[in-house]
């Protein structure tokens, strides 16, 4: 099979929304890319597009007051100008997500055996019409065959006492349970790239432990390329080989994973990290001050310029472009921490 | 004990379901099961576990929200779980004890502005009558709380969450406590406005002789805020020690397996971390604890005994006690 370099890539990726009070103007010339058999993470706060980004990758957006610009490509296509239909072959089949809730994504009026064999049987008979499916649905061969894949992807997420499980509603099971139906369901269809958005925000420690490693090990086992989207760090450390951090609908860092928790450069990462409470019992650190900016009628300036100690005239002016510090690791800044190199 | 100021003895509280209407059958959930600690004046206090782990019931009975099914709680000397909370003037007993929530959004009332929202406390527990002290003491509550006067006549819905949770906490303060039960009050915030919650929480302690019942499933957050830490499973307590020993000597099974499964961010952390354990299985229902040792089906080091007796709480250092089979 032929390799990708650059499976996805995202190319200047704007997206505002039109509100009453004004233009909000979120997503800001976002870059971001991600190879084939590649783990890379997205982190950020909450409100500064993370899931936007990935929500507009599978076209999950609403369609009016909304404006799309720039690039999405797959395997070299631009997703955003392909039809309904052909866009349909991509996404949901090789390019997946799983939510953050696993309780809001499963229906709660389904078992999950007829929602599994439903989403399977999508996959497999994509182009038939939906009358022709309906009759199709019910011969009995293929019905059992459906059912034995099912119990094989089930096993794979180890699901332990499968017939229950697929004879049961969403709510009789634990999150951890439906966290896997949903890892399950989405590898069904053999994707290349699996977009998790917070795949174990919503679950303890302990199983999201259980959760990621089962991730992990299913990812590696199939060769697949994941983005995942986080504001745990910790998660991110221990998981991806390529970072990229957002702030305020832009993005402002990007390097390899170790480099990033070794010698963040932008202040905000360096301010994301040191507020993370550690086993060590360093403190909390400060925090960072102030608020994910309000995206109405937002300035061309710096976007993390109000609440930057390093703030300097320039950023209050102009926008920071993303360079290349050092080999391999970009950062989107005037006054970048070490403040012996250049600048932009 | 003098110097402690709320001693929580034996306390239960059981919660029964019922299931249908003619063949009507019940079930008991127990919540919290036979928990005794104490503590101690200007101390933070930690509750750490799982989600279903009974955390949150102990602080609700603490604060009156429940009633215990049995056991006491007394504070400064005075028995307060008989106390009914309903009555006019009968809740003097618990005035000195306040909570804050996890989710700033729903526990503050949206129809009134943040200057409503602390008004009434003030005028209620300080008795304040005169508009301008009123307005006096809001501002320096705000203050307290790192919070800009332009935000003092907003409804909480224009605010965000971090400031939110700090109205939460300035309208705790205004009701003059000295312990306050906080409930995961930073588990819906982001890590950068966590901190800052955290540090406003850390500088008040000192400044207003407080202290607190600390309740999260964040172990590396306790560790940095906690002077003591329980570990509770299945409403009981496992583990109870010194922050410092607890972390650094954890002895219950169940604790290495948290601190085994906590994504650390630094090389340092990672050499904390108990590898030796492996995290099994999911926590059972509270209303199907298995016999015996309650997490022996969870645990890789179970043997025998563990299956059939329930283990003792045992002292094993000055001050460190651990409920398990393995010290003896």
């Amino acid at each position: 099979m032929l390799k990708y370099n650059n499976l996805l890539e995202i190319n200047d990726l704007y997206v505002n929304f039109e509100r009453y009070a004004g233009k909000a103007e979120v997503l800001n010339g976002v870059n971001l890319s991600v190879n084939a058999s590649e783990k890379v993470g997205l982190v950020g706060e909450s409100g500064c597009g993370k899931s936007l980004t990935v929500k507009t990758i599978m076209n999950l957006l609403p369609e009016k007051r909304i404006e799309v610009e720039g690039s999405i490509k797959y395997k070299g296509k631009d997703i955003l100008n392909l039809s309904h239909e052909s866009r349909k072959k991509i996404i949901g089949k090789e390019v997946v997500m799983i939510f953050q809730d696993p309780m809001s994504s499963l229906n709660p009026v389904f078992k999950v055996g007829q929602q599994m064999e439903e989403n399977l049987w999508w996959n497999h008979y994509l182009d038939a019409k939906p009358s022709s499916f309906l009759k199709r649905r019910f011969k009995k061969e293929k019905r059992e065959k459906l059912r034995n894949t099912i119990i094989k992807t089930l096993n794979e997420v180890r699901i332990p006492d499968t017939e229950r499980v697929l004879n049961s509603y969403p709510f009789q099971l634990s999150g951890g349970m439906r966290q896997r139906i949903l890892i399950a369901m989405a590898l069904a269809s053999e994707p290349t790239l699996l977009l998790a958005d917070e795949p174990g925000t919503a679950l303890d420690v302990t199983t999201q432990k259980q959760i990621i490693t089962l991730l992990n090990e299913l990812v590696d086992k199939k060769d697949l390329a994941i983005l995942m989207i986080t504001h745990n760090l910790g998660l991110i450390r221990e998981t991806t080989h390529r970072v990229y951090i957002m702030y305020g609908g832009n993005i402002v860092e990007s390097a390899k994973t170790k480099e990033i928790f070794n010698n963040p450069l932008h202040p905000y990462t360096e301010g994301l990290l040191a507020s993370v409470p550690k086993l060590t019992a360093e403190g909390v650190g400060e925090g960072i001050e102030g608020t994910v900016p309000n995206y109405l009628n937002i300035g061309t300036n710096c976007r993390f310029e109000p609440r930057c100690k390093y703030a300097t005239k320039r950023c209050k002016n102009e926008k920071p472009k993303m360079f290349e510090i050092k080999p391999e690791h970009f950062v989107a800044c005037f006054n970048p921490l070490e403040r012996g190199d250049k600048h932009a | 004990m003098p110097d402690s100021l709320i001693e929580v003895n034996k306390l239960k509280k059981y919660f029964t379901i019922k299931k249908g209407m003619i063949k009507s059958s019940e079930t008991t959930v127990k919540a919290v099961n036979n928990i005794t600690f104490d503590i101690k004046k200007g101390e933070t206090f930690g509750l750490v576990g799982e989600s279903g782990s009974g955390k949150s019931t102990v602080g609700n009975c603490i604060t009156g929200l429940y009633k215990p099914t049995s056991g006491e709680i007394i504070y400064k000397g005075q028995r307060i779980d008989n106390v009914p909370l309903q009555k006019k003037n009968k809740n003097k007993a618990r005035e000195g004890i306040q909570m804050v929530f996890q989710d700033p959004t729903s526990s503050l009332n949206p129809r009134r502005t943040i200057r409503q929202i602390l008004k009434l406390p003030l005028k209620k527990y300080y008795n304040l009558k005169d508009k301008s002290e009123i307005d006096k003491e809001i501002y320096s509550l705000a203050e307290k709380v790192e919070l800009t006067s332009e935000n003092i006549d907003k409804y909480p819905r224009s605010l965000s969450g971090g400031q939110k949770q700090r109205v939460a906490i300035a309208r705790t303060l205004a009701c003059n406590p000295d312990f306050i039960v906080l409930d995961e009050p930073t588990s819906a915030l982001d890590v950068s406005v966590q901190a800052k919650v955290i540090n406003i929480l850390d500088h008040l302690k000192t400044k207003m002789n407080l202290s607190y019942l600390f309740i999260t499933h964040d172990l590396s957050l306790m560790r940095n805020i906690a002077n003591r830490t329980a570990v509770m499973y299945l409403g009981q307590i496992f583990e109870l020690a010194d922050n410092t020993e607890l972390f650094h000597n954890p002895s219950h099974p169940y604790t290495r397996t948290l601190l085994s499964a906590i994504p650390v961010i630094t090389e340092e952390e990672e050499k904390i971390r108990p590898k030796d354990i492996e995290v099994q299985g999911e926590i059972p229902s509270a209303s199907d604890i298995p016999k015996g040792c309650s997490f022996h089906n969870r645990c890789s080091k179970a043997f025998d005994l563990c299956y059939e007796n329930e283990p003792d709480m045992i002292e094993i250092s000055p001050g460190h006690k651990v409920k398990c089979h393995l010290y003896k």
